[in-house]
């Protein structure tokens, strides 16, 4: 590289004649590297992209480089050969899955679970934020605000730890139903039925508080003008919410609907890791459980990342998709 | 206002519904860690363990002598330390150095950390590469694959974008480096973008269990994946606290509680700074 650049400055027998009265050129003679705007730019800023190095070398080490790994998908893949050695197999490994009884079934689970949690828990997070929005208390809106939050910080494996207690066959809830009721107890987790709405519950109170937030900070940025011109034209508290409230918070429930539409073929794979049994494989078994079976016990690595690879492309085009239609209908969007 | 002090019956219902909400949202917190207190002659007389009756320590005690799990939350608190104090230090330096307006690759390199949210490879590239690495079995595994979380450095870069730029500019004035300007101004007066790391990386750390589950053997296992495997499968409770009489549900919970504690206990204190930076990153992500 060094070589090209000062055969590029070399100066030619014409302009030598020019080399004393121009600057530039003489700047370039001696130092042919600088002139590069990247070299340039380096020796300015030096300070400023050390700093920005150990992050840029772990997202390249830890990111970048297992995207090759993605090969993989296109491989007869096995752990003793690797990648180099390891056969090409094209779109095998696709059809591979297609053909895979249980592709089917985990793919239906995987839009019917992440669907039903996303037209739970969107619209659940705002009115949880409008109702906070309501109270004047302060203790006592912080004290919920705190209690809904709390669980985004917790761990799936607690979180399932305290709904395995509860839920259990000698847990919390069958206790009161047969003290209460006689009843006979009810098995939550390990019935096909019940299962998925254990799922979409659990997830809402996860990340109910969390989203709420979001909506809450919003409404603060509003100008309170806007409400008192509305009393005075005689708007009760439920028109003002619906004609200043909601409006002022479109652009983040614009943002946070986008955001959500890409886990609609992926994500929630630690909740289910956590929570499901082979009793409810039927109904609660998801791609990226059924991709874990098929690495870990079947060392089919090919399909496992041909799945992987499938779903990272469709939630992609999900959320370009849907960011161009919320942009194109309502002004709004990423 | 006049509408406040009246009494409503909306607004008796918003505070009827919420407290509702809350007890739904606290409730699973206080089963826990009733169970966790409640001896076990008082857990066999009552047919509905609603409430905790009567206290006892002694699960936390068994929790306590057991080598195997004291070993797993060291381990825990090993792997949160280390790991939030070099996710925060990686963090800031790199999102300051990001939000540089003279810095002409400033733009390029963003995008070069966004686009890893939308594409990565996923479990077993990530798997692989740990692999050939070197590094599966070691502690760093635990480390370095999540020591920049992209989503983090875009809120940390917005944080000192919007910074007062003028308190940078009379210090560079005054003959301060880069470097001095960054050690001497910005680390000292970022506390809430500090704190929102530090609460978001350090909750991270703490909560994780699967991807430490298959890249580390056994003896470096935290807490967490300790906990995942008792409650799988009961026979790992086998030989705790033999010839006492224990109930697995409140052993299972005393180490849950564990793990619960420590966010309990810090998140009131990071909160007012959590939210804030929370917003910064989503609203104008």
């Amino acid at each position: 590289m060094v070589d090209v650049i000062t055969m590029k400055n070399e100066p030619t027998l014409s302009s030598l004649s020019n080399l004393a009265l121009n600057d530039n050129r003489k700047q370039a003679r001696t130092w042919p590297l600088s002139r590069l705007p990247l070299i340039k730019e380096l020796s300015r800023n030096w300070p400023l992209y050390l700093m920005a190095l150990p992050a840029l070398l772990a997202i390249i080490i830890f990111s970048y480089v297992p995207l090759s790994g993605l090969l993989v998908a296109f491989l007869d893949y096995s752990a003793v050969k690797g990648i180099a050695g390891s056969k090409w197999v094209g779109l095998g490994n696709f059809q591979l899955v297609f053909q895979n009884p249980f592709f089917a079934t985990a793919l239906r689970n995987t839009l019917y679970i992440n669907l039903m949690k996303l037209i739970v828990g969107f619209p659940a997070a705002i009115i949880l934020s409008l109702l906070l929005n309501e109270i004047r208390l302060g203790w006592f809106k912080r004290l919920v605000q705190t209690a809904t939050i709390l669980p985004y910080f917790l761990s799936w494996v607690v979180i399932g730890t305290m709904f395995r207690n509860l839920l259990a066959p000698d847990g919390l809830v069958n206790e009161i139903l047969q003290t209460l009721f006689h009843a006979d107890p009810v098995i939550f987790l390990s019935d096909p039925q019940k299962f998925p709405l254990v799922i979409i519950f659990q997830d809402t109170w996860k990340y109910w508080g969390f989203g709420a937030v979001l909506y809450l900070a919003s409404m603060s940025g509003i100008d309170p003008t806007l409400y008192e011109v509305a009393m005075i034209d005689g708007a009760n508290r439920w028109q003002q919410t619906l004609y200043v409230t909601l409006p002022a918070i479109r652009p983040t429930m614009a943002t946070v609907f986008i955001l959500s539409v890409g886990w609609i073929i992926q994500g929630g794979f630690e909740q289910i890791y956590v929570m499901y049994n082979t009793s409810v494989y039927s109904t609660g078994d998801i791609l990226e459980t059924f991709t874990l079976r098929l690495a870990l016990s079947q060392s089919k690595y090919g399909m496992a990342t041909a799945v992987g690879l499938l779903q990272g492309i469709i939630s992609v085009i999900l959320v370009l998709s849907v960011n161009y239609s919320v942009r194109r209908f309502s002004r709004q969007g990423l | 206002m006049a509408w406040e002090k009246r009494f409503s019956l909306p607004k008796f219902m918003i505070y009827c519904i919420l407290l509702l909400v809350f007890v739904i949202m606290a409730y699973p917190f206080f089963y826990v860690l009733s169970l966790a207190i409640m001896p076990y002659d008082e857990y066999v007389k009552q047919a509905v363990h609603a409430f905790p009756s009567g206290f006892t320590t002694l699960y936390f005690e068994q929790i306590l002598q057991d080598g195997r799990l004291v070993h797993a939350f060291q381990i825990s608190i090993a792997k949160t330390l280390v790991g939030t104090v070099l996710n925060v230090l990686i963090t800031i330096m790199a999102g300051y150095a990001l939000s540089r307006p003279q810095l002409k690759y400033g733009r390029l390199l963003t995008a070069l950390f966004i686009i890893p949210i939308f594409v990565n490879g996923g479990l077993i590239p990530a798997y692989l590469n740990i692999r050939g690495l070197g590094l599966l079995n070691t502690f760093w595994a635990l480390i370095l694959p999540g020591l920049v979380s992209p989503f983090l450095l875009i809120i940390t870069r917005t944080f000192f974008m919007e910074y007062p730029q003028e308190l940078i500019e009379s210090a560079i004035i005054d003959g301060a480096t880069q470097l001095g300007v960054f050690l001497r101004v910005i680390v000292p007066t970022s506390t809430p973008i500090i704190a929102t790391l530090a609460m978001l990386y350090g909750v991270g750390h703490w909560n994780d269990y699967f991807w430490p589950s298959i890249v580390v053997q056994a003896d470096l296992h935290p807490a967490s994946v300790i906990l995942q495997n008792m409650v799988n499968n009961r026979q790992v409770l086998q030989g705790i606290g033999q010839g006492m009489q224990l109930a697995s549900q409140s052993y299972i919970a005393a180490i849950a509680a564990l793990l619960i504690i420590p966010v309990l206990v810090i998140y009131p204190f990071l909160q007012r700074y959590v939210v804030k930076g929370i917003l910064l990153g989503s609203v104008k992500g």
